[in-house]
């Protein structure tokens, strides 16, 4: 089995992710922040250590402004959910995922707040940063509170330009949230840099840890309302959540397993390099690119080349019989809508969805090439 | 303005929630102050459970300017 769907959930982890997964459930995992006991504290100490490597690895000084949540749609939903007041207005771009659209819309349906869908220009000739935030700044109004996108698309090859939309929003005092979940171990991300007020991300795709970990990481300054509360393991007299992050906002038991098992993804990652990840991920899927757009019933969706997802569809199949073709002939990849309804409304493909390929840190050039021999076979059929 | 509770050589700082402890006790272990994270010390009044960390009671000095530099707030 050829494992391409990394934009899901990278896989196989590096052994270091199970193997420390184990050993903390073996021998100390206790309830991080309840109690003073020797396993409660050893487990704290490899959840505060976990936060140290997310805030250093995305250009932060303060762990404790990193807040592990179950995944990234948890986290944005907190994020957006808490700093957004009635009356804000919102800025969302035309490739989000659902974890971003969703809660944007109910807010919106409900009343709370308004929206506009901004254009990234994905499919036009001559994109470029500044064409992208000159008719960004036609939809700013008085109330616009928080500018929101997703860094790379979960189902293309296009990515966002942080640094000028961060500063795009700053100069105009703008909250400025990212949502890196198909770029977190595969691309740059420096918050102070690119002047992001929240980063949220997944723990188990780029940065190779298990399913079931995830967090924002906030600027400073930010200082969202709570979403959930609950048990915090501080100041447990009082009826209100403590202000100190990160503990107002993980009411509950942390995942310790899970968090233990991030910071070791992590430390893969920065061994082996996020450029070099990511460059090699891009060149996979350059060299798929290239053999797939000579199959003429095949339709790539590459608007741009920046990103390691590649989206196609066959002519005369749908994307599902592909998707399962392949399955059969030992490839997992995603067929279908991957919950991004703005993103296949941008690029075209509404109807029918496409084929998604993911290559990750993993992968091959033989894969991919035994990959595009696949769908040359399902061509032919 | 000692908030500690001395015990043989160790005094004990109380910090609040888990992760100021723990930032606490890194200020203090990267200034060669031998530091370990602690529940508490409860006492009427309180707000309920926190934490603190320990310290040489002799180097309270030291420790109390690491954390200020630090801009981490001693409690009582």
């Amino acid at each position: 089995m050829i494992y391409l769907d990394h934009a899901a959930t990278s896989f196989p982890k590096p052994s270091a992710v199970p193997a420390e997964m184990l050993r903390c459930m073996r021998l100390y995992c206790g309830n991080p922040g309840r109690g003073s006991h020797a396993l409660a504290l050893a487990a704290a100490e490899r959840i505060f250590a976990c936060r140290e490597e997310v805030a250093s690895f995305f250009g932060s000084e303060h762990p404790e402004r990193v807040v592990f949540t179950v995944n990234a749609t948890a986290a944005l939903n907190t994020v957006i959910k808490g700093l957004l007041k009635a009356g804000d207005h919102v800025l969302i771009s035309d490739m989000e995922h659902n974890a971003v659209y969703r809660p944007i819309h109910r807010l919106a349906q409900e009343g709370r707040i308004t929206y506009d869908v901004f254009s990234t220009m994905v499919t036009e000739e001559g994109r470029n940063p500044i064409r992208i935030t000159a008719r960004l700044s036609r939809l700013v109004r008085s109330n616009t509170r928080m500018l929101i996108c997703a860094h790379a698309s979960n189902i293309c090859s296009a990515v966002l330009p942080l640094e000028e939309l961060g500063a795009f929003c700053h100069k105009r005092g703008i909250l400025f949230v990212v949502d890196a979940a198909q770029s977190a171990g595969h691309l740059p991300i420096h918050l102070k840099h690119m002047q992001i007020d929240a980063l949220c991300a997944p723990g188990h795709k780029g940065l190779l840890g298990p399913q079931g970990s995830g967090f924002f990481l906030l600027g400073e300054g930010i200082l969202p309302d709570t979403l959930i509360e609950g048990g915090s393991g501080y100041r447990s007299l009082e009826g209100e959540m403590p202000q100190e992050m990160p503990e107002r906002y993980e009411a509950g038991t942390l995942s310790t397993p899970a968090i233990v098992g991030l910071l070791e993804g992590i430390r893969e990652v920065k061994k082996r390099g996020v450029e070099r990840i990511g460059a090699h991920e891009r060149a996979l899927n350059l060299r798929l690119q290239s053999r797939l757009e000579c199959i003429p019933e095949v339709t790539v969706y590459a608007p741009m080349h920046h990103g390691s997802v590649l989206l196609f569809n066959v002519a005369g199949h749908s994307s599902e019989e592909v998707g399962q073709a392949l399955n059969k002939m030992g490839f997992c990849v995603r067929a279908g809508f991957h919950c991004a309804a703005l993103a296949h409304r941008t690029l075209g493909t509404p109807q029918s969805g496409a084929v998604r390929v993911s290559p990750g840190y993993n992968n091959t050039e033989v894969q991919m090439d035994a990959f595009a021999d696949a769908v040359e076979r399902i061509c032919k059929h | 303005m000692r908030n500690a509770t001395q015990k043989k050589e160790e005094c004990r700082f109380m910090i609040g929630a888990l992760t100021q402890a723990m930032q606490a006790q890194r200020v203090l272990l990267n200034g060669a102050i031998k530091s370990e994270v602690v529940g508490a010390d409860l006492r009427q009044g309180s707000a309920g459970c926190g934490y603190g960390v320990t310290y040489p009671c002799g180097e309270e000095i030291q420790a109390r300017n690491l954390l200020r530099k630090a801009g981490i707030r001693v409690r009582r």
